[in-house]
């Protein structure tokens, strides 16, 4: 009976708590969608996610550590007879054809997203993705820059061929990045061909479609899709996607307009925190500019070259006049100092 | 008391948040919509391994740090696990039939009705998907995801579990 009694008031109390716990989940759930995106919980939860960003970064750098460290474990249990000096050697190059390829792999990606730069005129800073999604329902990435990089929330994110997403959230070395794909999000863009104005939203099966759009400015299968900066969410100018199927068919006005996105961040490791974006008059600008260096480097290389024939001409040492002029008497190098007449600056050799 | 028993279950329940953060993002499959949760399955294992034992508090905690950590409604997560692993494993209890098989056909049911129960949250907080969407793309594909885990973590999860609680209570059967 004392058991009895005893097993009773454990299972009063569980059920007891039972109810408290659930009372206090929902009164959770109520006021963290009361609060706005500064509250209580929501900051409790930004300060969470930071430490979580911190914790994935951490282990994404242990990876080579991990491995080097399963390397020596590897030889340790080895019979000793079989480590031969042309085994190891052989490990020492797979290891270093290992980390040479992963090298390659990231110069070139970097290289990817700085054409992307140069081709796209926009100015922004390579992060690295150091964290992804720990849920289904939520399509986003955190990267490496943060508030003291100068990112601010709303920033465009992109990859090395298109936009990926937009910045919603900032910490001090450390943003959230939600994509494109992500059912919450939506982008204003522009059918290149035609600047018909639309919106790109995320889906929940993955897909992006092009909605909002005018009657009668139905896109073409293979138009593309650039950021048309209305509303100031995403930098303008910027490459979204293609587009891949117009269904006339479906349900509303403009019918079913999916857009395949450039880039897709699952496939990413690094992308550009975009900071400025061209105007139109930008790529002009920029090709003048590129055009007035070229011009500069190419009279540095003729006076280089008349530089070379006046050698030519009056000796291996330099122009005496030049020298007079460079090196002579009232300047910082003349008569009488340590750099001067008759020194290793040749006034009285060229003569 | 600490016994072995808590031990594991302290400790499983940290590694399933630390896979939940670094492993689990890594192995979604269909580009994000078939996405492992290993906390709600560790928790529902528990609840079936171990009905007659199972504290209310172990679900709380763990869907609490899974709302923090996934970005999601606070307290969404705390209360679908809560309802669904105590009633799981009231089900299981009463059911007084200490078989496998009725162990992975709960913990399933059970999976599913968190799933499902979490996208019916998120949808009244807002999330742009109707219910028919979030069904196919979402909670489908997660829980035939979870369950597959837990069927492969089940007999671990088992065996230690009724082996630990039976040696602790000094009798051969849990219940």
């Amino acid at each position: 009976m004392p058991m009895n009694s005893q097993q009773n008031g454990s299972a009063f109390a569980r059920r007891i708590l039972f109810i408290v716990l659930l009372v206090a989940a929902l009164a959770l759930a109520t006021v963290y969608g009361r609060e706005g995106q500064e509250g209580p919980i929501h900051s409790v939860q930004n300060a969470v996610i930071g430490v979580t960003g911190q914790v994935a970064a951490v282990s994404a750098g242990l990876g080579g550590a991990t491995a080097a460290a399963g390397n020596v474990v590897d030889n340790t249990l080895a019979d000793e007879q079989t480590l031969t000096a042309l085994r190891e050697q052989n490990e020492e190059l797979r290891r270093r054809l290992a980390e040479a390829d992963e090298y390659r792999q990231e110069a070139e990606r970097l290289q990817e997203l700085l054409n992307m730069k140069k081709t796209s005129y926009v100015a922004g800073l390579t992060a690295h993705i150091v964290g992804r999604s720990a849920n289904a329902w939520d399509q986003s990435i955190t990267i490496d820059l943060g508030s003291a990089d100068g990112v601010e929330s709303g920033m465009t994110v992109m990859g090395a061929y298109g936009v990926i997403g937009q910045v919603v959230g900032v910490r001090e070395h450390q943003s959230t990045v939600r994509l494109l794909t992500d059912p919450n999000s939506g982008a204003a863009v522009m059918v290149q061909s035609s600047r018909a104005n639309g919106i790109v939203r995320g889906s929940v099966n993955g897909l992006l479609y092009l909605e909002d759009l005018d009657e009668d400015q139905i896109p073409e299968v293979g138009d593309v899709v650039v950021t048309s900066g209305l509303g100031g969410s995403y930098q303008s100018g910027l490459i979204v996607g293609t587009i891949v199927s117009v269904d006339k068919t479906a349900t509303n006005s403009t019918g079913s307009i999916v857009v395949s996105p450039n880039d897709s961040a699952s496939m990413l490791e690094e992308v550009i925190v975009v900071f400025y974006a061209p105007d139109e008059g930008a790529k002009e600008r920029a090709e003048a500019e590129a055009e007035e260096v070229k011009k500069a480097e190419e009279e540095a290389r003729k006076a280089e070259e008349e530089k070379a024939l006046r050698e030519q001409i009056y000796g291996s040492n330099d122009d005496p006049y030049s020298s007079y002029t460079d090196y002579g008497y009232g300047t910082d190098y003349g008569y009488g100092t340590n750099n001067g007449y008759g020194t290793d600056y040749g006034y009285a050799q060229a003569y | 008391m600490i016994t072995s028993e808590r031990i594991f279950i302290v400790a499983g329940a940290v590694l399933s948040v630390l896979l939940q953060v670094l492993v689990a993002p890594h192995i979604a499959l269909f580009g994000g919509m078939a996405f492992p949760n290993v906390i709600v399955v560790f928790t529902m294992l528990v609840a079936v391994t171990r009905p007659a034992q199972f504290n209310p508090i172990l679900p709380f905690v763990l869907g609490l740090v899974f709302d923090l950590i996934s970005g999601g409604p606070v307290g969404a997560m705390a209360f679908s696990l809560t309802v669904f692993s105590v009633v799981t494993a009231l089900f299981v209890s009463r059911m007084s039939n200490d078989t496998s098989f009725v162990e992975i056909i709960s913990l399933a049911i059970g999976l599913l009705l968190v799933e499902l129960t979490y996208g019916v949250f998120l949808m009244l907080f807002g999330y742009p998907v109707d219910f028919l969407g979030a069904l196919a793309y979402r909670v489908v594909p997660c829980f035939l995801y979870d369950f597959f885990l837990g069927a492969v973590l089940y007999p671990l999860v088992s065996r230690f579990l009724k082996t630990s609680n039976a040696q602790l209570m000094g009798f051969g059967q849990l219940r």
